[in-house]
């Protein structure tokens, strides 16, 4: 077992226990903080809050039979600005954002503002550099759902000598008004907002909540909870986040990025409210994360056709490790946004638990050249009750034109600028138990396969009585149990210790496919 | 401003029904007039893409919230298919085209009606007009297309400019051609294809050397006075 320190501030440190558990620890143990008892845990990444700042410590985690110990010092910290002293109440009654928002414009380097227990009502909060927010134990910030109380970001605003243009609101991949995040950061530097707190969205679907009618644009499109455009160095870590108007945590063209040890709440059937979506970012870590919610756990995106093919950039070198996705509809999902690409993601150390489908990829002709897909890896996987493993869908039918001829035809329709690329796909030491819908559903374009796709150490079996469901949104596709892998369209189908266990028909179904068996 | 008697006109002319419908929308827009409304909702008992008059069904739909209006919509939205391409027939099927299938279509042909746009040779007239009011009846959720008729409107609106010797000699061109300029630019401006900041003045400025001609608003020539009337709703709109 090992142990280490994986980021740390002032006031909290976050630990990562590898005894080989994923998401939990094996066991559970007792943490012991400068020698005296701390608390227990059963978690991989584990976060130790109230530290003091600039000051040693010595953590030493106990199990049954196994113990780990480890020193580390907090960082210095110039002061702390309570919200408190700024006015606001947190007595769930006032408005406290205008007190909020001083104490965050006002904040120093190296200083964190501390929102302690409490109730804060809140509009949108706007981030700065070098800020750090403390959400304290019991902190809730409880944002309004009128909307007219909310900032509108516009979405393209023309430069004054007309060669350029400014960016500020997004939906679904095209620059879009939006109503300002419940947490917003422009531009900004050098954040963090951490603690043992949450922040509630509130959001509904009766008349004037944000889930009310949700396909129709109400003055503008609906706010995330934290809304990151053109930020660096920001770290999310600890909070709870629920019942987002929208997605949850939305980092948009934002480069060195953590969320760490977040739990991120939503109905099952509520619109749209995808996990964390990081949308053409570099960079980026999510570790220790638990996803319950309505739509894909994470989404990872670069836009639609317009801003793939004006910036082309992709969301690259992203590692997701030690997280729990259930209830989604895809545990990783990428796309279908990805005109700018998706490259070097890694996903490993994760449970999938009842979600629709684990990995899901969702792309269609008209993304454009540059929705390329490669080096994509998924490694030490658990899942449970996924409905369907891995999908690959190439004729996802979304957008207004997603049922036209032009999407859905099977005939090999020539190469252009509109048609997606997927590349390299990895999948290793991974189980999934108890699946419903098909072990694997693979289509790629005829024009363009899919280049390569690798399963190695890959075990599927299927629950006994198995929900029959589609197992890619794309036209042709129905209802079916237990289907084995199906691979359309794809250059090299490479399977190396791979078990179908308990399917219905053929173990694997190629067409148009070059499958290799190894081993 | 007189709109009794450009109705007057509007109704002796009813071949140029095309022309003087639009414009009796836009000034009910801007300003409610009865007598105008009134007409219109005459003329949407018959309207039709074929005379160009079926922009009066959404004015009356938006009016009235009369079902007859939103099925008339529906199925002259349908006929419009047949004849989104003929180019001859742009200014007549266009803008109603483009409502239609925004509000009821799913916006499945943008596509379409983009490139038919772009290939079009687009000067100062009446299919410039149609392109500008169609992009303000477009949905920018398909943003590659809508982004794609702004930046084409851009385009030629420029080329136009450059071509007469910059925004300010405009003012020189024949009356019709100075009164389409500044209803396009102002609809551009309102609809932030134009940055108003810049090029609002170019349009206030057309529209002054236009407002007090005799045959803007003698009858005698109804395209005309169909578009000063057009361009009278933006001024009051920006003013």
């Amino acid at each position: 077992m090992e142990m280490k320190v994986m980021w740390k501030n002032a006031r909290c440190a976050v630990l990562e226990i590898a005894d080989g558990g994923i998401y939990e620890t094996k066991e559970t143990y007792q943490i012991m903080l400068n020698g005296k008892p701390y608390g227990q845990t059963k978690k991989v990444v584990t976060s130790l809050y109230g530290l003091k700042p600039d000051t040693e410590y010595t953590v030493q985690i106990q199990g049954e039979t196994t113990k780990e110990t480890l020193s580390f010092c907090t960082e210095y910290e110039f002061v702390t600005l309570n919200v408190k002293d700024f006015g606001a109440k947190g007595d769930g009654k006032q408005d406290d954002t205008t007190y909020i928002q001083a104490a965050i414009m006002a904040c120093p380097k190296d200083s964190r503002v501390l929102i302690p227990e409490g109730t804060y009502r809140i509009r949108s909060l706007f981030l700065k550099d070098d800020v750090k927010i403390e959400l304290a134990k019991g902190a809730v910030l409880s944002a309004y759902t009128d909307r007219k109380l909310f900032a509108i970001l516009p979405a393209m605003i023309q430069s004054y000598d007309e060669t350029d243009e400014y960016n500020l609101g997004t939906w679904e991949g095209n620059p879009l008004p939006m109503f300002a995040g419940i947490v917003t950061g422009i531009n900004v530097k050098n954040v963090e907002i951490y603690g043992e707190g949450m922040i509630e969205g509130n959001s509904g679907k009766e008349e004037g909540n944000w889930w009310y009618q949700p396909k129709i644009m109400n003055i503008a499109f609906r706010p995330r909870m934290i809304y990151l455009n053109h930020c660096e160095n920001v770290v999310i870590q600890g909070i709870q986040v629920q019942n987002s108007p929208s997605w949850n945590i939305h980092p948009y063209f934002s480069d060195h990025l953590r969320f760490l040890d977040l739990r991120i709440l939503n109905p099952k059937n509520s619109p749209n409210t995808d996990g964390l979506d990081p949308e053409s970012c570099r960079d980026v870590e999510l570790a220790g994360i638990y996803f319950s919610l309505g739509d894909d756990c994470v989404a990872v995106k670069s836009g639609k056709i317009y801003m793939g093919a004006k910036h082309k950039r992709a969301s690259e070198n992203i590692l997701i490790h030690q997280c729990c996705m259930r209830d989604g509809h895809g545990s990783i999902t990428i796309g279908s946004e990805m005109a700018g690409g998706v490259k070097k993601l890694t996903v490993k150390d994760c449970l999938f638990l009842h979600t629709d489908r684990g990995l899901r990829i969702k792309t269609r002709r008209g993304r454009g050249k540059d929705a390329i897909i490669e080096d994509i890896l998924f490694e030490n996987i658990h899942m449970d009750h996924v409905m369907t493993p891995f999908v690959i869908n190439s004729f996802y039918y979304c957008d207004p034109d997603g049922h036209t001829e032009y999407v859905r035809t099977r005939e090999a329709l020539p190469v252009d600028d509109r048609t997606p690329d997927i590349r390299t796909l990895k999948f290793k030491d991974i189980e999934a138990q108890n699946c419903h819908v098909a072990a694997a559903y693979m289509c790629g374009l005829p024009e363009q396969k899919i280049r390569r796709v690798e399963m190695e150490n890959v075990h599927v079996s299927y629950t006994e009585n198995p929900q029959p469901g589609v197992p890619a949104m794309m036209e042709g596709a129905e209802e079916v149990t237990k289907v084995g892998v199906y691979a359309y369209n794809v250059e090299e189908l490479v399977l190396k210790n791979v078990t179908i266990c308990g399917q219905e028909g053929e173990e694997i179904i190629a067409e148009g496919t070059n499958v290799m068996i190894l081993g | 401003m007189r709109p009794e008697e450009f109705l007057k006109v509007a109704k002796e002319h009813p071949e140029c029904a095309s022309v003087t419908v639009p414009a009796c929308i836009r000034y009910c827009e801007a300003v409610w007039d009865n007598a105008c409304s009134q007409w219109l909702l005459e003329v949407a008992e018959n309207a039709s893409v074929k005379e160009g008059t079926a922009d009066a069904l959404f004015f009356a739909w938006k009016t009235t919230k009369d079902a007859r209006y939103e099925k008339a919509i529906l199925e002259e939205g349908r006929k419009a298919l047949d004849t989104v391409e003929d180019l001859a027939e742009v200014y007549k099927v266009h803008p109603f085209f483009m409502a239609y299938d925004t509000a009821y279509a799913k916006k499945e042909h943008y596509a379409k009606v983009a490139q038919i746009f772009k290939s079009m040779d687009l000067p100062i007239g009446w299919n410039m007009a149609a392109l500008i009011d169609v992009i303000s009846v477009m949905s920018p959720e398909i943003y590659e297309h809508y982004r794609m008729m702004q930046d084409l409107f851009r385009t030629k609106i420029k080329e136009a400019a450059e071509k007469a010797g910059g925004f300010e000699k405009l003012t020189k061109a024949e009356p019709l051609e100075r009164a389409i300029a500044g209803y396009v630019i102002l609809q551009a401006c309102e609809n932030r294809t134009l940055l108003a900041e810049k090029y609002q003045e170019y349009g206030v400025a057309l529209w002054e050397s236009v407002k007090d001609l005799d045959e803007a608003w003698n009858g005698s020539n109804v395209a005309l006075q169909s578009m000063c009337m057009e361009l009278y709703a933006k001024i009051v709109t920006f003013m």
